[in-house]
């Protein structure tokens, strides 16, 4: 049972003065520029190369592959931390996976340490490394070529890697999932262990179960796997604590040493153990696939109890829980994705983004925030870094008001975190079968409370879910292209992608242009899950995920891998990036193409292909329209829910590659700002190359009132938005600290109460974000949230940044 | 050892000296691509990095015009770099690895001497975002072949002082 005890759920006594070790980690974190770290590669590739048997199925081949992988990987603990274990061998690592799309990186190897945005430090040696043994070894076995020699180089690959209709993610990643990590606290691995080879022995040794077979053998290998780096973690760091100087820390080594001695096999009996336990799987996780939001689920709810008994005992306070849960943030920062220096400049600026969830109600229904919730939010305030990326739940009536407040508090100090989830909606959603289309993620009533954050905004139910959340990023402003331009982009000039449909300026009505657009829309939709399924299937062949299949439920049951449809529940996710634009567009399509007669479409389209130029007076009577998304206009709302129903039902009838459901949602990471760099000038007054609007967000100075635009979103159908959305709001900060706190959280409140499913708010001033850009020496820590994400303002593209600077600002 | 490399050193002197690059640029795209593929032809032989690095590369690259009026073959074979000039009508069996397939004659002079000229950097990505090229089949190639261009446009850097 939860419970708050604290006298003061700020724990305002708790500072970074206090707790020095946390303080010199967060400087190591900011000091420290990342380098590429080529252990992974190496060690995957010499596997291959010199031990690999063909023979084998594909689960064991990536199970031995992985276990080798666990068995060589350096042993390392950093510092004077608390946590041992490390995702790479740097302090900052960015690990390279050749069998995704490490490959990227080939022709920037001698450059990429003096590129001008994110640079990463290398060695000759390293570069050596990659260019000589690992990626001449990978170049015809990556998930994305491998995918394009068994279906002929198909169409939907073609589209996709033209870069800007969609972009389904499986090449790079499989991740975007929880992993089961109340199993990793309140049982241990060997239980996994245990069940996987009682399965094995009660198979029959037939044929026909030699799959099954394979599967719990490949899951007890990647198991030994992690068992075999937790003992070498516990002998490098007695090793240490031997040379220890120090009887402080010589002490705390011990104790770390002999941690992972037991955990994550035994079940933690500590806070620090179990906090051990879950680094060490992540790390092991880390190993097995890029890591793109592999999330940490309700860790408040799953560490509380052990939590608890220690405070309770004496054992634990919560200055020491701070330090600790500190520590574990620091190390789940401990590597940044790899990115290429286009992608950087286009799409870059995001860490793993691995989400934590905290609050909300638990399967019963209760108030489930915790002395733990609050000890997790003062170590966010603290440290304000992007990774992890700490999700709030609120129960508005359940969760008490003080904890709303509070969390408005810790994102105000921050500046960008945590985000807010709304969990009457959100448990609507994804408990009502209905909400899906019939046939959604179909959860029980108990398991839709229980919902966790994946990512950047993504519910699912941790442990039991397998949902690649972030499976398809859609650019629904390309289908609009299509549609304005008989199947053609005008990036592309004359190259056919989609169905030819007429000409706008030959069409009679606005239905004629929206039965296009729908066409269109449709089409791209169906190369975009083409495109996932054959890329899902191509993965299940050439990787196979046993490590991550043995941290989720329903595998073992089965028999089956995640990527086989072995998790107890089974979905895809889509991000749809541009909705307000489109939105916007269309609205200004029918009234100022089909409808006033002062103007034609034509008169439209010529507009748009000279990027407005001579033609300023239409774009300002279309931005001047009032029917915008975020207004009162109802126009616009049933040109947004037009669209948020169009995708969803389009969308629902597909099944992927594992018979679950696609799951739409509007959030678009950096997204908006790339594509808006590749899309032309727009009917909604949009001029060439503009970002386009972040997530679910109204178009920045289109929707001038804050509780219009609320409104706006709150009353969208949220049934249709299974994925969820991020609003982003960017508010300017008061000089009265108590007055922006109850106003912020007024308006969530309020928000909430209406039906909104998330929100996420920048509570910073226009003049610091400007300042930052010019001197971002000076801001290197600057926060903000994204689009879902949080981030370090410098890291962003130019793009991105003007995109945040420009966002529409409400006074709180 | 490193009078070994006097040859190259001298070549390269040479080349940079003779403004090279300039007068490559001056070219028409289809002698401006052959060119630059032998200056990596030679680099290949003289070049011990470049060398290792192509010992095992066994690949064909096609570079070509949209419209096919520029066909250039770059065969990687036996630690060895073949350029070939192929017909419009002309058909690879088996077909090239990959292929980058140039929008314009500019297009070609972007992607291979990048804005900045030695000192530019060249991008796969973004020319594909520009739309300057198109990529066919395995991209690892096309990334490979990036590298060794790069590592060469490097050297002349480094040649230049």
């Amino acid at each position: 049972m939860n419970r708050v005890t604290l006298g003061d759920i700020s724990l305002k006594h708790i500072t970074l003065e206090g707790l020095p070790r946390l303080k010199r980690l967060r400087d190591v974190h900011f000091e420290t520029r990342p380098e590429v770290c080529v252990e992974l590669a190496s060690l995957m590739t010499r596997y291959m190369k010199e031990v690999d048997d063909p023979r084998d199925s594909p689960e064991l081949r990536s199970a031995k592959r992985l276990k080798h992988v666990l068995e060589n990987k350096r042993a390392l603990i950093h510092g004077d931390d608390l946590l041992a274990g490390t995702t790479t061998t740097k302090i900052k690592g960015v690990p390279i996976y050749p069998q995704f799309l490490g490959q990227a990186m080939w022709p920037e190897l001698e450059t990429m340490h003096e590129r001008k945005k994110n640079p990463y430090g290398i060695r000759q040696d390293e570069i050596d490394t990659l260019n000589f043994e690992v990626f001449p070894y990978w170049m015809d076995r990556t998930v994305q070529e491998v995918c394009r020699k068994d279906y002929q180089n198909p169409f939907c690959q073609r589209m996709m890697e033209r870069m800007f209709f969609f972009l389904a993610t499986k090449a790079h990643t499989i991740s975007h999932t929880v992993p089961d990590y109340e199993m990793v606290v309140e049982e241990g691995l060997a239980s996994i262990i245990a069940k996987a080879e009682a399965k094995e022995s009660a198979l029959g040794r037939g044929e026909e179960n030699a799959k099954a077979r394979d599967f719990y053998r490949a899951v007890k290998l990647t198991l030994e796997g992690v068992k075999s780096y937790a003992k070498r973690l516990s002998g490098a760091v007695d090793s240490l604590a031997a040379r220890q100087n120090d009887p402080r820390r010589k002490e705390e080594l011990r104790g770390i040493g002999a941690m992972c001695e037991r955990v994550p096999m035994a079940r933690p009996r500590t806070f620090h153990e179990a906090l051990q336990a879950v680094w060490i799987c992540q790390v092991a996780l880390n190993q097995e696939n890029n890591n793109i939001s592999v999330s940490l689920g309700r860790l408040d709810q799953i560490l509380y109890p052990l939590y608890r008994r220690e405070i309770e005992e004496g054992t634990l306070t919560p200055d020491r829980a701070v330090e600790l849960v500190g520590c574990f943030y620091l190390k789940l920062a401990d590597h940044e994705p790899m990115s290429p220096e286009t992608a950087e400049e286009l799409f870059g600026g995001s860490g793993s983004n691995q989400a934590i969830t905290l609050g909300g109600v638990d399967r019963e229904g209760r108030d489930a925030v915790n002395d733990l919730t609050y000890v997790m939010l003062r170590a966010t305030e603290l440290l304000k870094v992007k990774d992890p990326n700490v999700n709030a739940r609120y129960y508005p009536g359940v969760n008490p008001r003080a904890y709303l407040d509070r969390l408005c508090e810790v994102n105000i100090a921050t500046k960008a975190t945590p985000c807010f989830h709304n969990d009457i909606e959100n448990i609507k959603v994804l408990s009502r079968k209905d909400c899906a289309g019939g046939n959604g993620s179909g959860y029980s009533v108990e398991d839709a409370r229980d919902y966790s954050v994946v990512g950047c905004v993504e519910p699912v139910r941790g442990g039991k879910t397998f949902g690649h959340t972030g499976a398809i990023m859609f650019n629904l402003a390309s289908a609009l292209e299509l549609a304005l331009f008989q199947g053609k982009h005008r990036h592309t000039e004359e190259e056919q992608f989609g169905p030819k449909t007429p000409s706008p300026s030959e069409m009679s009505n606005f239905d004629d242009f929206l039965g296009a657009f729908e066409k269109q829309t449709i089409f791209m939709i169906e190369q975009s899950v083409e495109m996932n399924n054959m890329l899902g299937k191509t993965h299940l062949k050439v990787h196979p995920l046993p490590l991550l299949s043995a941290f989720t439920q329903g595998t073992l049951d089965r028999g089956r891998d995640v990527l086989e449809g072995g998790a107890v529940y089974n979905s895809s996710g889509v991000a749809v990036i541009g909705l307000s634009e489109v939105a916007d567009s269309l609205c200004a399509i029918k009234e100022f193409g089909f409808g006033n007669g002062e103007y034609t479409v034509s008169d439209l389209m010529k507009a748009i292909e000279a990027d407005w130029a001579g033609h300023e007076k239409l774009r300002q009577k279309i931005i001047l329209s009032g029917k915008k998304f975020g207004t009162r206009s109802q126009d616009a709302a049933d040109m947004a829910e037009y669209l948020i129903d169009l995708l969803h039902r389009e969308y629902d009838r597909k099944d992927n590659y594992r018979g679950g459901k696609y799951r739409v949602g509007y959030w678009t990471m950096t997204t908006h700002a790339g594509w808006g760099k590749l899309t032309g000038a727009l009917p909604s007054g949009r001029r060439n190359e503009e970002v386009l609007p972040s997530g679910i967000t109204p178009v920045s100075g289109q929707a001038p009132e804050l509780t219009e635009a609320l409104g706006f979103v709150a009353h969208l159908d949220s049934c249709k938005i299974p994925n969820s959305h991020a609003l982003n709001l960017k508010f300017t900060p008061t000089p009265e600290p108590q007055h922006m706190v109850s106003s912020l959280a007024g308006h969530i409140e309020g928000y909430m109460r209406e039906g909104g499913l998330q929100v996420q708010c920048n509570v910073i001033d226009r003049a610091v974000l400007e300042e930052a850009r010019k001197d971002p020496d000076s801001h290197r820590h600057l926060l903000v949230r994204v689009s879902g994400y949080t981030a370090y303002f410098t890291d962003l593209n130019e793009h991105m940044q003007e995109e945040i600077i420009t966002r529409a600002e409400y006074p709180l | 050892m490193d009078w070994l490399l006097y040859p190259y050193w001298a070549i390269r002197r040479h080349l940079v000296k003779s403004r090279f690059v300039d007068r490559l640029k001056n070219e028409t795209a289809e002698e401006f691509l052959k060119g630059l593929l032998q200056v990596l032809k030679i680099s290949c032989h003289v070049d011990g990095y470049l060398r290792r690095s192509i010992r095992d590369f066994e690949g064909r690259i096609e570079f070509r015009s949209k419209d096919n009026r520029i066909r250039v073959l770059a065969d990687f074979s036996k630690g060895r770099l073949n350029k070939r000039e192929l017909d419009a009508d002309e058909v690879l069996q088996p077909p090239p690895n990959a292929g980058i397939v140039f929008k314009d004659a500019e297009a070609v002079k972007n992607f291979l001497l990048p804005k900045g000229g030695l000192k530019g950097r060249r991008d796969v990505l973004r020319s594909l975002l520009k739309n300057e090229v198109k990529l066919e089949g395995n991209f690892n190639y096309i990334y490979r072949f990036g590298f060794l261009a790069s590592h060469l446009q490097l050297q002349l850097l480094k040649a230049l002082g």
